[in-house]
């Protein structure tokens, strides 16, 4: 007998995010997304240090093996919860439905999770997160847009890293930006160093500015 | 190779479906996999045969119809082919194309009694 099933075979990760999003629901959540190495722990320990004085910050950290990045982020004297993958290549919707019952969400304002180091596999899962940003550093190569285009589609915004080795690199700031754009022109563009501060201001405002609209987009309804 | 975690729970639905159907045996499935799901349907059949175990699998074959991708740009309107990830329009140039097929990942049917 043949059966039809007409069934995605994501459904069952998609179904967990939709219950991540529900228990999220006054809580901003981000999901980073980039190459190992692209400065996505960099990134968000000194965007917690200069949001925490404001807000209440909890992370998500997924790792493949080690706990390095979640002790770095320790540091910040915030709620972290490491999830680690034992050799996945993404973090899918049940891995942060677990590591949302060690949180006390009751305080939170935002929740940072740090997808595993990879471009492709993690746009695939819906973790149930507002917002998916995805890093490019500039040692990177210009070429990351064209060569992984759905994770930078797929963005909210897209933060450039480690803009201070520009003038080492020829890494082409200003077409890498008009190929963003292109593909996905409401996507916001950081571009950011860890080591100098700069534009971090402006990234922290968006996010704080994200903060109170899901706020009061929650009391609403 | 997000494909074992795929397989996994594509297994999974296998096993419940055929469970609530009274279905013993699993003799053929059928995937559906677009060319825009950076899924490889290689590895992905290669899990398929790895991972699947016990009397429900035994014997069953995995037929995989890969759907090419297709879609238009949105500023000249042609129709374009899609067969990587390099989306660009081939007659203007634009990368603003839309993705209206190839990215289906879903099990069509199974067979079995």
């Amino acid at each position: 007998m043949r059966v039809i099933m007409a069934q995605k075979i994501l459904q069952a990760n998609q179904d967990i995010a939709g219950q991540n999003r529900k228990r999220l629901s006054p809580i901003l959540t981000v999901n980073l997304i980039g190459s190992p190495g692209a400065g996505k722990t960099a990134l968000l320990e000194r965007t917690i240090a200069s949001l925490k004085r404001e807000f209440s910050v909890g992370v998500i950290e997924g790792d493949i093996y080690t706990t390095l990045d979640a002790e770095r982020i320790a540091g910040q004297g915030v709620q972290v919860v490491q999830i680690n993958t034992e050799g996945a290549c993404h973090l899918d919707a049940s891995m942060v439905y677990r590591a949302l019952q060690e949180i006390d969400l009751s305080a939170l304002d935002l929740i940072f999770i740090e997808n595993v180091g990879n471009l492709v596999c993690p746009a695939e899962f819906d973790l149930g997160e507002d917002y998916k940003v995805a890093l490019l550093s500039v040692t990177e190569g210009s070429d990351k847009p064209a060569k992984y285009p759905l994770v930078f589609r797929e963005a909210q915004a897209v933060v450039v890293t480690k803009a201070d080795l520009l003038p080492h690199t020829n890494f082409d700031l200003q077409a890498v930006e008009e190929e963003i754009k292109e593909a996905n022109p409401a996507v916001k563009i950081f571009v950011t160093s860890a080591q100098t501060g700069e534009g971090l201001e402006a990234w922290c405002l968006w996010l704080k500015d994200a903060v109170q609209k899901k706020k009061s987009l929650s009391a609403t309804g | 190779m997000h494909e074992l975690s795929l397989t996994t729970e594509l297994l999974k639905l296998l096993e419940h479906d055929a469970q609530q159907k009274g279905i013993k045996r699993i003799r053929k499935v059928k995937l559906v996999i677009g060319a825009m799901t950076s899924v490889l349907p290689s590895a992905l059949e290669f899990s398929f045969y790895a991972l699947k175990e016990g009397p429900l699998f035994e014997g069953a074959q995995l037929e995989i119809e890969e759907r090419p991708g297709r879609g238009h740009c949105q500023d000249c309107l042609a129709e374009v082919v899609l067969d990587n990830w390099c989306i660009m329009c081939p007659s203007c140039g634009s990368r603003r194309v839309s993705i209206d097929q190839g990215r289906e990942l879903y099990i069509d049917f199974y067979e079995g009694e």
